[in-house]
């Protein structure tokens, strides 16, 4: 009977323990438990079981109730709808954390009151239950998302809301600014007990903005107070308070909670919208840190940080490169971002109205300490920025001299991030995607491509990032035939073009008081490149090898000649512009020679001496040309027949100019010839022992025609072409036949020298005569206009029909010695360079004679080496092995 | 044959000439470089790298040939005894023939 009487009594004991358990109440207090009740229940040693029964009732009291009940808040949000209402998602979110936490913590509060009493601190897992029942908790809920239901988004939208609410109420509290400043839009809180209106720092108005409107939830009725119930705006409430009377010992965290109540009105007085929301937010993070739902917090978080930077960045910063912005993102990062991190974290080491009274629980685990996130989102700053800098490079570096703000930002960023590999691919990527391609021309490649040595050079002055970079650009110039040519156009054109110009004349390590003179011209864009250019590494960095230490001074120049490797080549191409200037259409006459010698000064800087002797001399055989002109003139007495005042002639010293043209037997018109034939013989009496050699199809004429009454005043031809015109006016009409035998020149060539005449109208062609004959147009078509168009064409039309016939000639010599020079290779294996020219020089006489410079004969072998049919090793050249 | 009616005036006529020396040979003997070029080590062709014909009709730049008689006296093509020719061989064509 006994045991049934004490069955009886277990029986009721237990039941009365744990009808006692279940009375939780939220806001937890502890229950009571009757101390007899529990006597009997340990006195039966079913102690454990008791609890473990609790336990269990409390596991599946969360798995079936709480968490249905808590995803059962979001049963709106399914499909995207937390995007459409952020604050209706923040409030949900805070509302059912507020709910769920605070079962939970009914729960714990019981089940420790429980273990407590029951087990009396003998139950070898007391203490371990409740952390373990909060993780259960954690790992239910987030197991059991429901389906459709973005749960990351929705966190990461909770997170957002209170950043922006963060900043809204930093704006706020922020000491007021100009009165200028004003000018944004009003901030109305919910109860329009006050509007504010402050002015967002300038770089910060996106969020500013966005914070004003966050905070007006006006008609839409989205206000904390709409959305939630009364009980959780009075626990809300009650929050705030305890924080805002002290209560808290926070004050000092760097986290302002101030609180604005008017009037006194204390703790009924409506609170703002802003900071009820606030307190809400406090309120949650403290919950989340209680029952230490870790993976609640960070991972949304983190995201929201990354994706706020990420787009911070690229609002603000992109394509902004003319003021320095990293700074402004660190500011940024640490004047909003880290205060809001701060708050969290202070919110979760909050004790007040959390927790369950007295509870024996590790303290709560809280998200990472402020610091750390400090350092990893710097970190993330750099990175991003630094991307966003390394895919905008190229847009940098057509900008560039007014790019170096980006620039210095990116450098920075590099020093933290090291991203230099990915900067340097982005960046060949984009030079090969945009810049090398058939359309651009080649002037443009070589501008862009100073800018990017420029550039590169402020960004990482080893140049090992260049290197990288450059490569396939040098490898296009390379590829492109007028390269060289423009390099030098540019040194020559620099007076037009400053930008170009002055940065390769102005960085010579010994050019600087000249580079002053010969780029003075180009002031707004050369000093900060001067500034940028004397810039030097420091000396540990002194012993890198010559192209090295080239590419690390930013030496344009050197980094342009070194394209190709030699700088012969450099300068015989700078050599035949100058040829082309002074024999051109222009004439010597409007050549400006003074100009032209300072290149030469400026050249010969970089080059030295001797590699411009030539040159030098091909400007003083202009002058001496004038002089001797001159004297002759006065020698000689004016004569019947002749062009005296209008002929003068430009002697050349033959062996220090480019390859001219031979005169391919032409004849000029009768008229000339005696000019020319006076002169010489004027020359060869005055300058004995000397004589002249004539290049008749070289030089200039200008002239004026008159056809059937209307004048055609200064037009510019090649002395063929006038020829055939002075023919003309001889006779009107001449047989394509006759008249090129007249000239000493071939068919065919004479039709391409009038075809230059024919295009013009000034000359038909007789249609059905028996053979090509042409005739003097009876009239001009279009009188005045005709004569501006023919000044515009004459310059190139004439230099084209010229230079083509030079390749022509060129090619038919070039074949004639090619032939030769793999027959003499085939016999006497390698030769160096002067050999094979001596040699050619020796052999080839007669008809077909030799008579190129030894660049000229370098040029070539060089071409035959590219084409594969020659070798050239150890400074000789030899047949490819594959041929002999 | 139609009239002409093309009247062309010669306003300004540029030509182009190159001057060589009235030597038979092109090069210098002594140091291979064209004798309408620059012998080595002077400033440039024509005045700075004067010519000078030897009576055995050999001609040489005359820095290249100053330098060789500092040692030698005979000319170094064809061993005789150099001695200066008084003057160039005359031109062909002379200003007494114009017209």
């Amino acid at each position: 009977m006994a045991t049934a009487a004490s069955e009886a009594a277990l029986d009721a004991s237990w039941n009365a323990v744990v009808a006692a358990f279940a009375r939780r109440t939220v806001p937890p207090t502890p229950p009571r438990f009757d101390a007899s009740a529990l006597g009997v229940v340990r006195s039966a040693g079913a102690a454990e079981l008791l609890v473990e029964l609790c336990t269990e009732q409390v596991r599946s009291d969360i798995a079936e109730r709480l968490v249905p009940a808590f995803w059962q808040k979001f049963e709106w949000a399914r499909a995207g709808g937390a995007a459409r209402s952020p604050r209706r998602a923040q409030c949900a979110f805070f509302a059912a954390v507020h709910d769920i936490v605070g079962e939970l913590s009914a729960h714990a509060a019981a089940l420790l009151a429980l273990e407590g009493q029951l087990l009396g601190g003998s139950g070898a897992r007391e203490g371990a239950r409740v952390p373990q029942l909060l993780l259960h908790a954690h790992s239910l809920l987030l197991v059991r998302v429901p389906p459709g239901l973005d749960y990351t988004l929705l966190a990461v939208t909770f997170w957002d809301q209170s950043f922006r609410d963060h900043c809204a109420h930093l704006a706020r509290h922020r000491p007021r600014r100009a009165p200028a400043r004003a000018a944004e839009p009003c901030e109305r809180d919910s109860d329009g007990e006050e509007s504010e209106s402050e002015g967002e720092e300038e770089e910060e108005g996106g969020d500013g903005e966005e914070a004003a409107v966050m905070d007006a939830p006006g008609a839409s009725g989205d206000g904390l107070r709409a959305l939630l119930t009364p009980a959780h705006v009075s626990s809300v409430e009650a929050f705030a308070f305890a924080r805002a009377s002290g209560a808290s010992a926070h004050a000092a965290d760097g986290v302002p909670m101030e609180v604005e109540d008017e009037g006194g009105s204390g703790r009924d007085g409506r609170r703002s919208e802003l900071e009820l929301r606030l307190a809400a937010f406090s309120l949650c993070c403290a919950q989340l840190a209680r029952v230490r739902w870790t993976a609640f917090v960070e991972e949304p978080l983190q995201l929201l940080l990354c994706a706020r930077l990420r787009a911070h960045i690229h609002t603000t910063c992109s394509a902004q490169f003319g003021r320095r912005q990293l700074e402004r993102v660190l500011g940024w990062l640490s004047r909003q971002l880290l205060p809001w991190l701060d708050a969290i974290s202070a919110a979760a080491d909050a004790r007040v109205g959390v927790g369950w009274a007295g509870a024996p629980l590790p303290p709560p685990r809280r998200p990472a300490p402020p610091s750390v996130w400090a350092v990893r989102l710097t970190q993330f700053v750099h990175e991003t920025f630094g991307s966003l800098r390394s895919a905008e490079l190229f847009d940098i570096v057509c900008d560039f001299p007014d790019s170096r703000a980006a620039l210095l930002d990116l450098a920075l960023c590099l020093r933290h991030t090291h991203q230099h590999a990915q900067l340097a691919a982005s960046l060949r990527a984009a030079l090969e995607n945009r810049l090398l391609r058939p359309g651009v021309a080649t002037a443009q490649v070589l501008q862009l491509y100073i800018q990017t040595i420029q550039a590169l050079h402020l960004l990482d002055p080893t140049g090992l990032l260049l290197q990288r970079v450059s490569a396939p650009v040098c490898d296009y110039l390379q590829r492109r035939t007028d390269t060289v040519h423009q390099i030098v156009k540019s040194i020559i054109d620099n007076a037009a073009a400053p930008e170009l110009g002055a940065p390769l004349l102005a960085d010579g390590d010994g050019a600087d008081s000249d580079a002053d003179g010969s780029a003075g011209g180009g002031g707004r864009a050369a000093a900060p490149l001067d500034a940028a250019l004397r810039w030097r590494p420091l000396a540990a960095d002194a012993d890198i090898a010559g192209s090295a230490a080239a590419r690390a001074r930013g030496d344009v120049l050197s980094m342009l000649v070194s394209i190709y490797g030699s700088r012969e080549v450099f300068v015989s191409e700078y050599r035949a512009m100058l040829a082309d200037k002074i024999l051109g259409p222009a004439g010597a006459r409007a050549f400006d020679a003074d100009h032209e010698r300072k290149n030469i000064e400026s050249l010969k800087v970089r080059f030295g001496e001797a590699a411009l002797q030539q040159c030098e001399v091909m400007l003083r055989d202009l002058t001496e040309s004038r002089r001797v002109g001159r004297v002759l003139g006065e020698a000689a007495a004016p004569r019947e027949g002749t062009l005296d005042g209008a002929f003068n002639v430009t002697v050349l010293s033959r062996s220090c100019w480019p390859a001219l043209p031979d005169d391919e037997g032409l004849a000029i018109h009768p008229t000339v010839e005696r000019s020319l034939s006076r002169f010489e013989r004027l020359y060869a009496h005055h300058k004995s022992p000397r004589k002249l050699v004539w290049k008749r199809s070289l030089g200039a004429v200008k002239l004026d025609l008159e056809i059937g009454g209307v004048t055609v005043c200064d037009v510019v031809c090649t002395p063929a072409q006038a020829t055939i015109l002075l023919h003309f006016a001889d006779e009107g009409r001449w047989a394509l036949r006759q008249l090129a035998e007249k000239m000493g020149v071939d068919a065919t060539a004479l039709r391409r020298k009038m075809s230059h005449w024919l295009s013009r109208g000034y000359l038909v062609e007789v249609e059905g005569a028996a053979e090509a004959t042409f005739e003097v147009a009876a009239h001009l078509g279009g009188g005045g206009q005709e004569l501006a168009q023919a000044h515009d064409d004459d310059d190139g039309g004439g230099d084209a029909a010229g230079s083509a016939a030079d390749a022509l000639e060129r090619e038919k010599e070039t074949g004639v010695l090619t032939a030769f020079i793999s027959n003499m290779l085939t016999n006497l294996g390698a030769l160096p360079l002067s050999r094979i020219h001596t040699m050619l020089k020796m052999f080839l006489s007669g008809t077909r004679k030799y008579d190129q410079s030894e660049a000229q004969l370098d040029a070539l072998l060089m071409r035959l080496v590219e084409e594969d049919k020659l070798e050239f090793a150890a400074g000789k050249f030899s047949l490819k092995a594959a041929q002999t | 044959m139609a009239p002409p009616g093309l009247k062309v005036t010669v306003k300004r006529w540029s030509a182009v000439a190159s001057w060589t020396w009235t030597a038979d040979d092109d090069v210098c003997g002594i140091c291979h470089m064209a004798l309408d070029g620059c012998a080595p080590g002077a400033a440039g062709p024509g005045d700075d790298s004067p010519v000078v014909w030897g009576k055995c009709a050999h001609n040489f730049h005359l820095l290249c040939i100053s330098t060789w008689l500092q040692s030698k006296t005979s000319c170094p093509i064809c061993r005789r005894n150099w001695e200066f020719a008084p003057s160039a061989p005359p031109p062909s064509a002379t200003l007494a023939e114009d017209g």
